[in-house]
């Protein structure tokens, strides 16, 4: 039955939860320590080319992540399994309990949904934020002018914009690799399913 | 996948965008986007026409996304708006089908 829905591939929960719950607020926290550094930089010595660019894109950063991690908490108590059903409920095989179990699997179908759009929005956010987060660290690295170091500053700033750039790029690309897996191994499931007598 | 393999590189979406999976029976097929002029409006103004109208509309806007399904899915002619619509409410996908067999058959589903 497809009543019952379920992410593909089948680890993607567990993955997106770490993303959402362990890296979103560590980056967080990142980007507000480093936002607090660039905000009390002494105004006399000229420290960082853009400081209010700086401040700006590092707290954009802690927005974006911390909206990410709040759909996510909402999101997840959405997402749960066949098996949360049945170790929360007290049902069997039995004809008695047929109808409960059938209207359970259509909510845990339903509440897949919710799940999967209010976590879509969270994933937006998270690698919204990383990029943001790259480009913040780019302009705090962009030497000011007469500024100590500034091959080396220079150097910091273009390591992390092409790692951002190629965040972006992987991040786009992953985004259709998911869906195309789906659409792939859910044609092949139906594709195997024997047709039933009753069906 | 550990977390700091999915800190770098992003992490990717899992719904497919203006698609939803059929909550057919054994079928897993990906439904969506609907194509332009399939709506839920313009599926139930084929109502009055009876079986041969909704024929007419499942071959001009569900002739792709029809062969996707499983062969025991009872909603395999539903069009990929309806599908669309009613995602995230199976009770709603059920009513459609319902109101099809009633328009199409004149019983209920």
């Amino acid at each position: 039955m497809a009543l019952l829905r379920a992410p593909v591939p089948l680890g993607y929960g567990h993955a997106s939860k770490e993303a959402h719950s362990i890296a979103a607020p560590l980056l967080t926290g990142a980007a507000l320590a480093l936002a607090g550094v660039v905000a009390a930089a002494d105004k006399d010595k000229k420290v960082f080319y853009w400081p209010g660019v700086s401040l700006l894109m590092l707290v954009a950063t802690s927005m974006a992540l911390l909206a990410s991690i709040q759909l996510h908490y909402y999101s997840r108590q959405f997402l749960y399994s066949r098996q949360d059903i049945h170790d929360w409920y007290d049902l069997d095989d039995s004809p008695g309990h047929q109808a409960q179990v059938v209207e359970l699997y259509e909510w845990q179908g339903d509440d897949y949904g919710k799940w999967e759009r209010s976590n879509d929005w969270a994933v937006h956010c998270f690698n919204t934020g990383t990029v943001l987060l790259g480009l913040g660290v780019v302009t705090v690295l962009i030497p000011p002018d007469g500024g100590q170091q500034a091959f080396c500053r220079w150097l910091a700033a273009g390591l992390v914009l092409l790692c951002t750039v190629a965040e972006v790029a992987w991040t786009l690309a992953i985004y259709r690799k998911n869906t195309q897996l789906r659409e792939e191994r859910g044609a092949k499931l139906t594709a195997v399913a024997k047709p039933r007598e009753n069906a | 996948m550990t977390s700091h393999a999915m800190t770098l590189p992003g992490i990717g979406r899992i719904a497919p965008p203006g698609a939803t999976d059929c909550r057919g029976l054994d079928c897993y097929a990906v439904i969506g986007p609907a194509p332009d002029g399939d709506t839920r409006d313009a599926w139930h103004a084929t109502f009055q026409g009876g079986a041969p109208a909704m024929d007419i509309y499942l071959a001009q806007y569900n002739a792709e996304f029809g062969a996707r399904h499983g062969a025991n899915c009872q909603f395999h002619d539903l069009p990929p708006s309806i599908h669309v619509a009613c995602a995230g409410n199976y009770r709603a996908l059920l009513d459609e089908l319902e109101w099809a067999n009633q328009a199409r058959f004149g019983i209920a589903g």
